[in-house]
């Protein structure tokens, strides 16, 4: 009895926060409830409408693009990053990683006031800069293919120091005599990160390209905040519809039809990073 | 019987007939009565996204202590001060938990319309039509309609957002602007001229939108100037319009010429730069407009002139509205009757409403407030001690009246897509309008 008694806590709470939620969440996706009238069931409508929503699939696409922006470049820059500061040759080390941590810690509305002045067209330091170079401003806000790179520019700066973190313990655990081998046995720097590094690096990179992944699939803050999901949609992603359906408009069957897709999508994009860094398996 | 048997006689003879005396129906009654001279003390709270009205309201309170007319004692109001978006989603989060409610609650008026679908109002909020009633012909109707649902009334506007034209007259003489432009259709041909100098008329919020971008609103009030809407008082979409087409038409024309200026968000960081680098010259904006002055450019105070705001040459009214937060009383407040006596005499009176200018800057909403000398005698200390309520007085009787549906904010949410097309250029006008409407007409089947 003891040692069930000591784990109850534990599944206490994940369902009454986790597991309970979600299944609500499921069986909400079948009604139409604005949370204070009595729920309709609707059965597949909510969904069937989701397909039809030009905002959903403007906000599906935009989600998916961040995603791809955070495992292609912001995960890839992070990790670059973790090397050079790994050299031994670099100074200040807990300097550089305290900036490049800091971002993470900084208020989403202060982030969002500094850039909305760097994008800003008429008085932005961005603008300025291209008048400098003699280039037209750019609308960067008001824009749809700018302000996706706004906000874009802004999810890499905000998380690539958060990410570093990780990859920067994961190289701090790769055995320094394995490395030095490779160097007396020939290897270049990019041979004896390829074959030394690189793979023992993998099951850190795994756990970083899943939670980046989740991360990014529910990016919310930076385009509420920069652009409201505008102009035109171009920026909103699935988590601010959800946000927009549920608690604007009171569509709590709908908001939860939408985030029950995000959490097939997210899941099935699990498993397959899961297969693809073999996790769990031998090297 | 010896003395001390006598003495103890008379104690126990004395102490039976206080007994029955005390115990007796008519000593309960006295006490009763005693008892009923204790005023119940009551503190009301309150979920606002700004404090002002809460620390008005306290002081109103202490009045009615001090008058002693009331059956209750007021102890300062407690206000919560949310951000602007989480008002409701907390409100109606607690409401449907039945827990934790406050007394009363700041409703801004775009925010009205979650309360009107499936006609939440009726379940959450208390019904002040039959309180008002008696006194609704002295209050402008467009600072009650706005808070309806099915002709029952809900909360109270707490300021008559009458929306008129700040200028410099300075900079309008130096560029030889006359002090009053009639129309907008002439301030666009004196624009040209004006903005090619780097000077402009007012600034437009041109971004991505969202719920403090402006975007959707400043559009909504100049719709409401040309005397168009987005529903009419039925509920019915009304949206595609000549009105609506206009309205957008001016913004357009006017941020191509330079006559206005295009800002990411309204009251946001740019727009308080184009303030202070002197770039805009004048503002349209309603009464609280004031405040992105006295707090952006307090070093301004003085250079600052309020005048009636330009029209639509084709028709409308001379002035709009933008914003406004009405005040109502939960319906599951442990105090709706303190409540409501504090909410009445603070609003519903001459006194409370003038007083409520003096201590907010909020317009009334009383008929008779601007017929008042002494309160219409007011100078402004911003504006160089202009007497702008007699503006506003002239203004008060014909304003447009924001009618509200269920679907409000689908219909902001679509005009901030369509918009920001609009100004963009990748849209006319007229397409962006249709598109707008189109988008809300299929919230409104499905």
């Amino acid at each position: 009895m003891a040692p069930y008694l000591f784990i109850a806590p534990f599944f206490l709470l994940y369902g009454a926060f986790l597991l309970g939620p979600t299944i609500f969440s499921l069986w909400l996706s079948f009604h139409s409830w604005d949370g204070i009238t009595p729920m309709e069931w609707v059965g597949g409508r909510n969904y069937t409408n989701l397909l039809d929503d030009p905002t959903f699939i403007s906000s599906a696409k935009n989600t998916a693009l961040y995603a791809v922006v955070a495992l292609c470049i912001l995960a890839p820059l992070a990790l670059l990053l973790a090397v050079v500061l790994n050299a031994r040759t670099v100074r200040a080390k807990d300097l550089f990683r305290a900036v490049y941590f800091l971002p993470i810690v900084l208020s989403p509305l202060v982030i969002a006031i500094i850039f909305i002045l760097i994008f800003d067209k008429q008085f932005g330091l961005a603008n300025a800069a291209l008048r400098g170079l003699g280039l037209e401003p750019i609308a960067w806000l008001s824009t749809p293919l700018w302000a996706k790179a706004a906000v874009i520019a802004v999810i890499i700066w905000r998380y690539t120091g958060y990410v570093m973190i990780f990859f920067l313990a994961g190289l701090q655990n790769v055995p320094g005599e394995l490395r030095e081998a490779a160097r007396v046995s020939g290897a270049s720097q990019w041979q004896e990160f390829r074959y030394v590094t690189s793979p023992l690096l993998r099951p850190v990179t795994a756990f970083i390209a899943i939670i980046v992944l989740i991360g990014a699939a529910q990016i919310f803050e930076e385009p509420y905040i920069l652009t409201g999901g505008g102009p035109a949609d171009a920026t909103i992603s699935v988590a601010q519809f959800v946000y927009r359906e549920g608690l604007t408009n009171l569509n709590m069957g709908y908001a939860s039809a939408a985030s029950v897709v995000l959490f097939v999508a997210i899941a099935f994009c699990t498993f397959v990073l899961v297969r693809v860094f073999r996790v769990g398996r031998e090297l | 019987m010896d003395t001390f048997s006598r003495k103890k006689f008379l104690r126990v003879a004395g102490g039976a007939t206080l007994g029955l005396v005390v115990t007796s129906p008519s000593a309960f009654a006295s006490r009763s009565r005693l008892l009923s001279k204790k005023k119940e003390t009551v503190k009301l709270t309150m979920w606002s996204h700004e404090g002002e009205i809460a620390k008005f309201l306290s002081r109103r309170a202490r009045e009615l202590n001090a008058a002693g007319t009331s059956k209750y004692v007021f102890a300062p109001v407690e206000a919560t001060v949310i951000p602007l978006a989480d008002v409701p989603t907390k409100f109606l989060a607690a409401a449907s938990a039945g827990t934790n409610l406050p007394d009363l609650l700041a409703i801004e008026i775009n925010a009205f319309s979650r309360y009107m679908k499936s006609n939440i109002a009726q379940r959450v909020l208390l019904d002040l039509t039959d309180e008002v009633d008696p006194v609704r012909a002295q209050f402008f109707e467009s600072s009650l309609d706005p808070y309806s649902v099915g002709g029952r009334l809900y909360a109270l506007e707490s300021a008559y957002t009458l929306c008129a034209y700040y200028y410099k007259p300075a900079e309008f003489k130096k560029l030889g602007i006359p002090k009053q432009i009639d129309t907008w259709e002439e301030m666009l041909k004196i624009g040209a001229r004006v903005g090619a100098k780097g000077k402009h008329f007012t600034t437009i919020a041109t971004g991505g939108g969202g719920v403090a971008s402006g975007l959707s609103g400043q559009f909504i009030m100049f719709l409401l100037q040309r005397g168009g809407g987005i529903f009419d008082s039925s509920g019915k979409l009304i949206l595609d319009s000549a009105e609506a087409v206009q309205a957008l038409d001016l913004l357009v024309r006017g941020l191509k010429n330079g006559t206005f200026l295009a800002v990411e968000q309204l009251f946001g960081p740019t727009d308080a730069t184009a303030l202070q680098t002197g770039k805009m010259i004048g503002h349209e904006g309603a009464d609280w407009w004031k405040f992105m002055l006295t707090r952006n450019a307090p070093d301004q105070s003085g250079e600052w002139r309020l005048t009636p705001m330009p029209q639509f040459s084709k028709g409308g009214f001379p002035t709009s509205h933008f914003g406004g937060t009405g005040y109502a009383i939960a319906k599951g407040s442990k105090h709706q009757e303190a409540a409501w006596e504090l909410l009445s005499y603070s609003f519903l009176r001459k006194r409370g409403q003038i007083q409520k200018f003096k201590e907010t800057f909020f317009l009334p909403t009383l008929k008779s407030a601007f017929r008042d000398p002494a309160f219409l005698s007011y100078k402004d200390p911003y504006f160089g001690g202009q007497q702008k309520l007699r503006l506003y007085a002239k203004l008060a009787p014909d304003s447009p009246t924001q009618r509200q549906s269920p679907f409000w904010a689908v219909a902001t949410q679509a005009l901030d897509r369509e918009l920001s097309e609009a100004f963009a250029l990748r849209k006319t006008p007229r397409a962006a309008i249709k598109a707008a409407a189109a988008a809300v007409a299929r919230s409104m089947k499905a």
